[in-house]
């Protein structure tokens, strides 16, 4: 990633913290601000997300958009796809519902989980 | 309006057509080192007579060196300074010639000489135990294993197609693993790269990639420990799960672009996620396959049926034609009690308990071998495999690849119902697959 790059990403998180205390005060389509589901087997990574974005998309439009829930990092993977972390998680449902139509991102989706899961550690196991 | 040729004429246009893609036109592009140089085999039409025949080969510069047994077969002795190619190439439109081909090599079937080979039923079951083994039944039937002696008469070094292990790293220093790995130049000098850690050292902290590693191309006939599918091989390290054993679609995706960029043509991703589908994996095995790359994973170990409601486990699921999905079998050929499976999901079985490979972890040592049990074990036999048909044969495409290994694979009653093959890889039989041809066109005129 160029250094350019590296800095406007490191402003919008700084702005998104500063943005995050108050994620939750205002009534959100969707209460996108409650607790994170539990799942009994953990298949996605707690508030993170995969954001792919429009072509003519900027990484500012993520802080606009997810800023609320208090970005703690965005990484450039390639192919316009940056992993968000965020503060606090609306989940799937509700980062989907917030992207609605927005031109500049293409797509949002959890950072699912994937394992090994060897033979040993399961009920089947020798 | 249309003319019907005669039939003798369509018929040789036909055979002519086949030709191109039967095992002889295939010889040329493979290693030179599978036939003979300066000879070429060629079966002469019954109307030929001897004058013809002697004509065709003298026009060429050719002599016969013998009479086969069969008739019209001749072994002929190329000019001086002609390839086996060049020479296939002339006798394709003589009209007295209804078949060439290179007069093919065979060798006994090669017993690699590692300290250990023994213990790997999944080549050479014969109903042994393995020392360290602890799934139960720990020794099965003779012959259930992947028929791999047979295809190692005909290749063993791999070396030529990059294979990929997408896992927890490999041991890239280990004795058996070293002289294999793939050589990334000064960019990666330590064979791949560390999406965990983000840095270009991929060892593996864990040992599950290693072990994965050692399955497809572990050194063999060195004498030392194991060998694996291929004895040769260039194994390309990209670490995705960290130490707990987790990877993540950010970790896989960024893996196997990496894998696809640098020249891999077959990856292998030992592991499973849960039941949701993941559009930017999906994406990616797709960019694979767009780059003809052949992705082989693993079924998982939940022992449940991917197919039912609620069941589906990605990679497993995904669709691409050049993804192939695992189930494991243990020494008697019967599903793994910890194998999935799925009559639609999943592919193809392959051996995947008390497999003894190549190991890691926090008792880093160069020498260490551990056997296992998993589909994560099953998946590297046949990622092997396909490099192996793809170095024999470099023409193959992602779908000759799959079809070979779907199609030559050997029925085994355990996988029926529960692949979409029925089937148990068998090395030696898909090697010896011919793909069907394509992009024939025959027109009646």
């Amino acid at each position: 990633m160029k250094i350019g790059m590296r800095r406007l990403i490191a402003l919008c998180v700084s702005l998104a913290g500063a943005t995050a205390a108050s994620a939750c005060d205002a009534p959100v389509p969707g209460n996108l601000c409650a607790a994170p589901a539990v799942q009994a087997r953990q298949t996605r990574m707690p508030g993170e997300y995969l954001v792919t974005l429009a072509a003519r998309g900027g990484v500012e439009a993520i802080v606009e958009l997810y800023g609320r829930f208090g970005i703690k990092g965005i990484q450039d993977l390639g192919h316009n796809v940056f992993l968000v972390s965020l503060t606090e998680d609306p989940g799937p449902a509700g980062m989907e519902q917030l992207r609605g139509d927005n031109a500049r991102i293409q797509a949002v989706q959890p950072n699912y989980v994937y394992g090994t899961r060897e033979p040993a550690r399961l009920p089947h196991a020798r | 309006m249309k003319t019907l040729l005669p039939s003798m004429a369509l018929a040789t246009l036909v055979a002519a057509a086949l030709t191109l893609y039967a095992p002889v036109a295939a010889a040329p592009v493979a290693p030179a080192s599978q036939y003979v140089p300066g000879e070429v085999l060629v079966k002469f039409k019954p109307a030929s007579g001897m004058q013809g025949r002697m004509a065709s080969m003298a026009v060429r510069g050719h002599a016969v060196l013998a009479s086969l047994d069969q008739p019209g077969w001749a072994q002929v002795k190329v000019a001086a300074g002609q390839t086996v190619a060049t020479a296939l190439a002339a006798y394709q439109d003589d009209p007295n010639v209804e078949y060439a081909q290179p007069n093919y090599i065979y060798r006994a079937a090669a017993v690699p000489d590692d300290t250990q080979y023994g213990q790997l039923w999944a080549f050479k079951n014969t109903g042994q135990a393995v020392g360290t083994g602890t799934y139960a039944p720990n020794a099965g039937t003779a012959g259930d294993d992947m028929n791999i002696e047979p295809a190692w008469g005909h290749i063993t070094d791999c070396s030529s197609i990059v294979v990929a292990v997408i896992d927890s790293g490999v041991n890239y220093t280990h004795e058996d693993l070293a002289a294999n790995m793939w050589n990334g130049g000064s960019g990666f000098a330590k064979h791949g790269h560390d999406f965990v850690d983000n840095d270009d050292d991929p060892m593996d902290p864990d040992g599950h990639g290693t072990h994965v590693a050692g399955i497809i191309g572990a050194v063999g006939n060195n004498g030392t420990g194991i060998t694996g599918v291929c004895q040769e091989a260039r194994i390309m390290a990209v670490r995705v799960l960290d130490a707990t054993g987790n990877a993540t679609t950010a970790t896989v995706i960024q893996g196997m672009r990496f894998a696809v960029t640098n020249g891999a043509r077959v990856i292998n991703m030992s592991f499973v996620g849960g039941g949701s589908f993941d559009p930017l994996f999906s994406d990616t095995i797709t960019e694979a396959q767009i780059s003809d790359a052949v992705v082989v994973v693993a079924a998982g170990n939940e022992a449940h049926d991917s197919d039912a409601a609620g069941g589906a486990r990605y990679p497993c699921k995904f669709t691409q034609p050049n993804l192939l999905c695992v189930a494991a079998l243990d020494q008697n050929y019967a599903l793994a009690r910890f194998s999935s499976w799925g009559a639609t999901s999943v592919h193809v079985g392959a051996p995947g308990t008390n497999i003894l490979s190549t190991w890691a972890g926090a008792e880093m040592t160069n020498t260490a071998y551990n056997a296992v049990d998993g589909t994560s074990m099953a998946a590297p036999g046949v990622a092997g495999l396909a490099t192996m048909l793809r170095a024999f044969n470099p023409q193959y495409t992602f779908v000759d690849t799959v079809n070979a290994i779907k199609h030559g694979g050997r029925s085994v009653p355990a996988l029926a119902g529960r692949t979409t093959t029925g089937k148990a890889v068998d090395a030696m039989s898909s090697l010896a697959y011919i793909n069907p041809p394509r992009g024939l066109t025959v027109t009646v005129r």
